[in-house]
């Protein structure tokens, strides 16, 4: 079909380009990265004669750095994980900063009311358990 | 007290499995209906307001996005009860009610759903409800499929991609069913 808009502008300023190479690339890095850390750790769990049916532990900072200091497969999972679920919040706050580089409002508007509400259902959650 | 508490929980969480049930079904039924979406991609690009129009992509042309705001609300809300992703809602959503192609619809929905999922896998991981034996060989096979399926999803025939959606939402469907009848965990 033509006469369509476009969904996104046509030219791109070279430093917005180079800022979302950047992002995107690290993002790529942090995904990558984590399913190392994945690998790593389900491999010295099998290696250490232990099923991943047996239940593993809870998340403890203290002992994940403890875990990772020691080498310990459990720190590799947790540290894993935590980068798993980061990632995507951290998509949407890269994004955050492409939209306010670029001075579209309407989206950085988006972007930090997603930010909010997960910041929020974090806040609820430690309010509700503690 | 306590014990009628949980039976309450137990009925919600049926009710909530079959209406969700109904709900795919619905959806599986009306996607091999409708292969194009309820929203025409029409000549017409002055139609929709200035915000769709700026969300339309070559070749379609975006609606309804207060029906796929609702939608993402019950995406949200069933991925964090069930346990199931949005996917199976997202996916249908934008497609049927938001006129957008089935490739970008997934596409989308692939991204939102990370976004949706850890929201509410952080209050999960806070509770200690995420067993990392389980959940690290999980990922693993998730970052596998996901990549060898982005890879090759250019090159399926969007009717063999539509059929598998379709399967896949009976699928889940099914599953829901059984839970519903109490007949699944």
């Amino acid at each position: 079909l033509t006469g369509l808009p476009p969904a996104r502008p046509a030219t791109e300023a070279p430093e917005d380009a180079s800022l979302e190479d950047a992002i995107a690339r690290l993002l790529t890095l942090g995904t990558y990265a984590a399913v190392a850390l994945l690998i790593v750790g389900v491999v010295g769990l099998l290696l250490g004669g232990r099923s991943p049916l047996d239940g593993g532990p809870r998340l403890d900072l203290g002992r994940l750095v403890s875990d990772l200091a020691a080498l310990r497969p459990d720190g590799f999972l947790w540290l894993g994980l935590v980068v798993v679920i980061a990632t995507p919040p951290a998509r949407v706050a890269a994004s955050l900063v492409r939209y306010l580089a670029r001075r579209e409002r309407g989206m950085a508007v988006i972007a930090f009311l997603i930010l909010g509400i997960i910041a929020l259902s974090i806040v609820v959650a430690i309010v509700s358990e503690g | 007290m306590r014990s009628s508490t949980r039976q309450d929980w137990l009925a919600a969480a049926a009710l909530l499995a079959g209406l969700f049930a109904a709900l795919l079904l619905y959806a599986a039924l009306t996607m091999l209906r409708s292969p194009t979406g309820s929203v025409d991609a029409g000549d017409d690009a002055t139609a929709g307001s200035p915000r769709e129009r700026s969300l339309s992509g070559p070749g379609y042309r975006v609606g309804g996005l207060g029906r796929g705001a609702a939608g993402g609300v019950v995406g949200g809300a069933v991925s964090a009860l069930l346990g199931i992703g949005g996917g199976p809602v997202m996916v249908p959503v934008m497609h049927l009610l938001m006129g957008v192609p089935l490739r970008v619809a997934a596409a989308t929905s692939n991204l939102m759903i990370g976004v949706t999922a850890s929201a509410s896998a952080v209050i999960y991981l806070l509770r200690g409800e995420i067993d990392p034996y389980v959940a690290g060989p999980t990922a693993i096979g998730v970052f596998l499929g996901a990549t060898a399926g982005s890879r090759v999803a250019h090159r399926i025939n969007i009717r063999i991609l539509r059929v598998l959606f379709v399967a896949v939402l009976l699928y889940t469907a099914f599953q829901m069913s059984r839970r519903a009848l109490g007949l699944a965990g």
